[in-house]
């Protein structure tokens, strides 16, 4: 590795030619336990940023700190400077997610949906539940070949009140769900309802787990990419999104 | 034990309160890192950088394990 990127190594060397002693390899001890790995590259401005919507989607209830989780009240002011910052051209959302709160989850879809930027999704091992919309959001997903998603009914924990009215609005809730997949992707009502209800695909539980080419084919999902795929369409998009310079006379 | 049961593990699981003690959220330049108290010393590690600027994932500084120092502490 470059030592002379390191200045408290190089200076607990002193001269290069002098012993190797402990110093410098307990420098990389401390940087192997903090990392995994010696030395991280370098490299300029960026005008893509992008967001990583991993975990348990947080609602209203903060969850043990033990669980990985994403709270809206940091990806919102995130995604609203990338908004408002001009250096920033385009934002890739990557998504791991398990689901989580239904109106947090809408809300962070809507808030990507609505940005004037270029943005794409990837979706990554898996984009479950209220990851749905989330990964639909944008102007144009992908999805690793390996990754799935899992389509099923709203449900509630913790006490219910057991009267019809709230059967009613756990429908409602369902539906908001429902229409944004349906209005930001291709995938049709009945279709996605279908999958959603459909029994026998989830062991002893209702809904789907669509995997990867499954979300291609089902029109909720554009494409199937990873990384490199997702920034070449992001780049493109950019580039349409940016006012043509050819018209200056 | 085996627990068979409709409620939720919370409820039979506490929370305790100490888990949530020691992490703390610090504003950075460009985004939030979230640093934890490393036992008495009242030192601190980075555990995550919140910020949509990759290039702040490569900065050595902000990698999860390094020691955080505020500071007016």
């Amino acid at each position: 590795m470059n030592n002379k990127s390191n200045p408290q190594m190089s200076q607990d060397q002193g001269s290069p030619n002098q012993d190797q002693g402990k110093s410098p390899k307990e420098g990389i001890l401390d940087k192997i336990q903090q990392l995994g790995q010696t030395n991280v590259p370098q490299m300029e401005q960026s005008n893509i940023h992008m967001v990583t919507i991993i975990g348990q989607i947080e609602g209203h209830m903060q969850l043990p700190p033990q669980n990985k989780t994403t709270k809206y009240e940091h990806i919102i002011p995130q995604l609203v400077a990338a908004e408002q910052n001009p250096k920033i051209e385009g934002m890739l959302i990557i998504l791991n997610t398990v689901g989580g709160d239904v109106e947090a989850g809408l809300a962070l879809a809507e808030m990507i949906s609505s940005m004037s930027k270029p943005t794409v999704t990837l979706v990554l091992g898996g984009g479950h539940s209220i990851g749905v919309p989330i990964a639909v959001a944008s102007n144009y997903s992908f999805i690793a070949e390996s990754a799935t998603m899992t389509i099923h009914p709203v449900r509630l924990t913790g006490l219910v009140i057991g009267v019809p009215q709230t059967f009613e609005y756990l429908d409602k809730m369902q539906d908001r769900v429902i229409s944004f997949v349906t209005k930001h992707s291709s995938i049709t009502e009945e279709t996605f309802k279908e999958l959603m209800m459909s029994k026998g695909n989830l062991t002893r539980d209702i809904g789907t787990n669509v995997v990867g080419k499954d979300a291609v084919e089902y029109g909720i999902i554009n494409e199937i990419g990873g990384l490199g795929p997702a920034i070449k369409k992001l780049n493109e998009l950019i580039q349409e999104n940016k006012p043509s310079e050819d018209v200056v006379q | 034990m085996i627990l068979y049961t409709y409620q939720a593990q919370e409820l039979i699981f506490p929370v305790q309160d100490t888990e949530y003690e020691g992490v703390e959220m610090v504003d950075i330049p460009g985004g939030q890192l979230q640093v934890q108290r490393q036992g008495e010393d009242n030192s601190y590690r980075v555990v995550r950088l919140l910020s949509t600027d990759p290039n702040l994932y490569l900065d050595e500084r902000y990698q999860p394990g390094q020691p955080y120092f505020f500071d007016n502490r």
